[in-house]
């Protein structure tokens, strides 16, 4: 009986175990064979996470290795208003200050709202508010230790379960940072050579927040700067935290390279600090000047006014954000004597002391008058130069000849772009001689009937100054990864064209001498402890007139152009004023500012003083000196 | 079967005599086997846990450490620019001026090395004060 029992009772166990174990591996095979596409791709979503991992952006330096533009990482503060509920006023007024945004509009954004209804008709929350972008570390360190003091008053402890959850929420989950990482910018020196960095813009991804060059250096480097980004892919717990264990791919991004620019810092400043005095002076529409290695064509320092903060371009109008120097065209005026001196002296069509009747001033030819500052009479070719005579100049087109002139200004680097690594640049307006209008050949010999950009004047001069040799203007020193290895072998000083004979080129510079000395144009541009060489430049502005450009009064542009030590140059510096006011000639506006950039310059790139000059000058003060002085 | 009957109930459930320790010390060591290969997949399991924590901790400091370390390279290099220099000059009245050139003493033993002109050696960078003549790349 007991054996019936406990077959029967082992018979019906069993047959519940093997029953048991039956649906157990039906469910089995439902879960693994039918539904496996499914449940995987959901446990995947669960644990597996994978992170794009930015890559810093490269660092903009100068030639001394001072960054001018480098990059942090940031966080973008964003709010689930869901989970704040009814406590926004509160929530904004803790982070208005951290936030440095007004309360009430934090509290607006920070409100719960309905974005749409499903198709059940329950709504559905906003529950991804972006509250401020670009947010610093530390003052997301603040923002997170000051939320976990969001209505401290209640006390969650004596609270139900639900409730001490949606406070936990409010003060650790409700305000967090976007997993998407971000950069930003940052120019040490502000607006210093904003021109040539340019900007940067954040464009919002799906997956990741991009920084891309604007202008500048930031927009033509952009390639080198960004860096190539690396994942991580891996996979979390319960709680969300990564588990190492199960980390399956992690790649290490690599950051941008460092573009190392041939401007220097500190010279960059002192012609900022020099432009910004002379604007005050002269409030003219803008100012600009470039100072230029002539050996090498190195760009030492590059600026225009108005300028702009690269931290906040959008907050300038879109006009301050142009590089004049590269981007507008101008009648250079007299400056541009030196291209038709030097060609005619290259050619032998003039000698230096060839002389040329300036007609007292008043020059007609072809019907139309030609006028010069002061009426001269017969000038030596040096005194052309020395006194800026429009007349004569003229006269030495006519004998040079309109294909040899033409020849002369492309030579020169003028109706073509120089190539320097700036977007924007344009060519200027050289016309081709079937162009020109009968009185041509004397216009543009003194710089009219011809659109220059800054750019090409000072390289032109810095051929001049450079034995003849055209050099390619050259703002990248280098280009060097992260460790500080160069990795750019390419950028080195390229000479275009000799232009000119150096034989020419020291006639020049013997001519040039004599402008900023006293019966030149540019007295004021002399140096104390060098001899400078250098041309001056006014030129009427041509304004449109009911719809046709004519030559108005009181709208000129004022330059200088010129460089030292004369006999080997160290430095070459343009100074072009567009508009000023309280004086309008290039000696008079130019000059002074030539004159204090150079002197500071000199000082700050350590050039020896000329001997002769420090003896001459040594012996004036001494002899100047009291008696007394002199005997202790 | 008779025989089996026969057997008084307590002897019947007794041990049998014949237990052989062979195979007992087989099972054991068996199962010592199984337990130590268990503990030690745990310990290495707990180990690879405890491990990723800490290299976890670790990338974060070394998180943090960069991210101090940006923020000072930020802070110097602003305290580096000639703006903020000039600002403090002026802040702390320290009445720094330019000297004049009279006042520069140039030492005869390190002239000034204008590279020569018909050089290929004409590259010419000022570092620190100092030149640097760099042959032509």
């Amino acid at each position: 009986m007991i054996k019936e029992f406990k077959f029967g009772r082992l018979t019906l166990l069993a047959c519940l175990l093997v029953g048991a174990y039956c649906a157990l591996g039906v469910r089995l095979v439902d879960l693994q064979v039918r539904q496996h596409e499914a449940l995987t791709s959901e446990a995947e979503d669960n644990t597996k996470r994978s992170a794009l991992r930015e890559p810093r952006r490269g660092e903009i330096r100068d030639i001394q290795g001072n960054p001018m533009a480098a990059s942090v990482f940031v966080k973008t503060v964003c709010a689930d208003p869901t989970l704040i509920g009814d406590y926004h006023v509160d929530t904004a007024r803790i982070l208005a200050p951290l936030l440095q945004m007004r309360e009430t509009e934090l509290a607006e954004k920070l409100k719960p709202r309905i974005l749409r209804y499903a198709t059940n008709g329950d709504p559905v929350f906003n529950q991804y508010v972006v509250l401020k972008r670009k947010v610093r570390n530390e003052t997301w360190e603040r923002i997170r230790s000051a939320m976990t003091n969001v209505a401290s008053h209640v006390s969650v402890k004596e609270l139900p379960r639900k409730e001490r959850r949606f406070y936990y929420n409010l003060r650790h989950a409700a305000v967090f940072a976007d997993r998407r990482e971000d950069q930003l910018r940052v120019y040490p020196n502000g607006g210093l050579g904003a021109h040539v960095l340019g900007y940067v813009r954040t464009d919002e991804e799906k997956t990741s927040l991009e920084t891309r060059g604007q202008y500048g250096v930031e927009s033509e480097f952009d390639r080198y700067l960004d860096g190539t980004k690396g994942f991580r892919e891996y996979e979390r717990d319960s709680r969300g935290r990564e588990l190492v264990t199960y980390r399956r791919a992690d790649y290490e991004p690599t950051p941008g390279m460092n573009v190392i620019l041939t401007i220097d810092s500190g010279l960059q400043y002192i012609v900022e600090t020099e432009l910004i005095e002379a604007w005050k002076k002269h409030t003219p529409l803008s100012v600009s000047a470039v100072a230029v290695r002539p050996r090498t064509g190195e760009i030492l320092a590059l600026a225009t006014l108005p300028n702009f903060d690269p931290h906040h371009p959008g907050n300038f109008q879109l006009d301050t954000l142009r590089n004049r120097i590269v981007a507008d065209s101008y009648e250079p005026g007299s400056t541009f004597k030196i291209v038709v001196v030097a060609g005619a002296l290259n050619d032998g069509t003039v000698t230096l002391n060839d002389r040329f009747d300036c007609e007292q001033g008043l020059f007609r030819y072809k019907g139309v008058n030609l006028h010069d500052h002061h009426g001269y009479g017969m000038l030596s070719v040096e005194e052309i130069i020395t006194k800026s005579s429009n007349i004569g100049s003229a006269k030495i087109g006519l004998k040079m000849g309109g294909a040899r002139l033409q020849k002369y200004i492309k030579d020169f680097g003028f109706g073509a772009r120089s190539g320097i690594q700036l977007p924007g640049e344009i060519p200027g307006i050289v016309n081709p001689m079937k162009k020109w209008s009968g009185i041509s050949i004397t216009r543009i010999p003194m710089g009219h009937e011809i659109g220059v950009t800054a750019l090409q004047l000072v390289m032109a001069m810095s051929a001049i100054a450079n034995d003849g040799k055209l050099m390619k203007p050259m703002l990248i020193d280098r280009i060097e990864n992260s460790e500080g290895e160069t990795v750019s072998p390419y950028f080195f000083p390229t000479e275009i064209r000799q232009t000119i004979s150096p034989k020419t080129a020291k006639l020049m510079v013997q001519a040039l001498k004599t402008v900023p000395r006293k019966g030149g144009t540019a007295p004021q541009a002399a140096l104390e402890h060098y001899t400078v060489a250098g041309k001056t430049g006014t030129a009427q502005k041509p304004v449109k007139v009911n719809g046709r450009y004519r030559y108005v009064k009181g709208k000129y542009f004022a330059s200088f152009c010129g460089f030292f030590p004369a006999d080997d140059p160290e430095i070459c510096i343009l100074v072009v004023f567009d508009e000023p006011k309280n004086g309008y000639y290039g000696g008079t506006v130019a000059g002074p500012v030539f004159q204090r950039i150079a002197r500071r310059a000199a000082k700050y790139m350590n050039i020896p003083p000329e001997p002769e000059l420090l003896e001459r000058l040594e012996l004036t003060r001494l002899k100047s000196a009291p008696m007394t002085a002199r005997r202790n | 079967m008779k025989e089996t009957d026969d057997i008084p109930l307590d002897e019947r459930s007794a041990p049998a005599p014949g237990v052989q320790i062979g195979t007992a010390l087989r099972v054991f060591c068996f199962c010592v086997f199984i337990g130590a290969v268990s503990v030690g997949y745990l310990y290495q399991k707990n180990q690879l846990e405890t491990l990723g924590r800490e290299i976890r901790a670790k990338e974060k400091e070394l998180d943090r450490l960069k991210k101090l370390n940006e923020l000072n390279r930020d802070k110097l290099a602003r305290m580096q620019t000639h703006r903020y220099l000039d600002m403090k000059v002026k802040q702390l009245r320290l009445g720094l001026v330019e000297p004049r050139e009279e006042q520069i003493l140039r030492l005869e033993e390190a002239p000034y090395a204008s590279v020569p002109r018909e050089s290929a050696r004409r590259y010419v960078r000022r570092s620190a004060g100092a030149e640097v003549a760099q042959s032509l790349r």
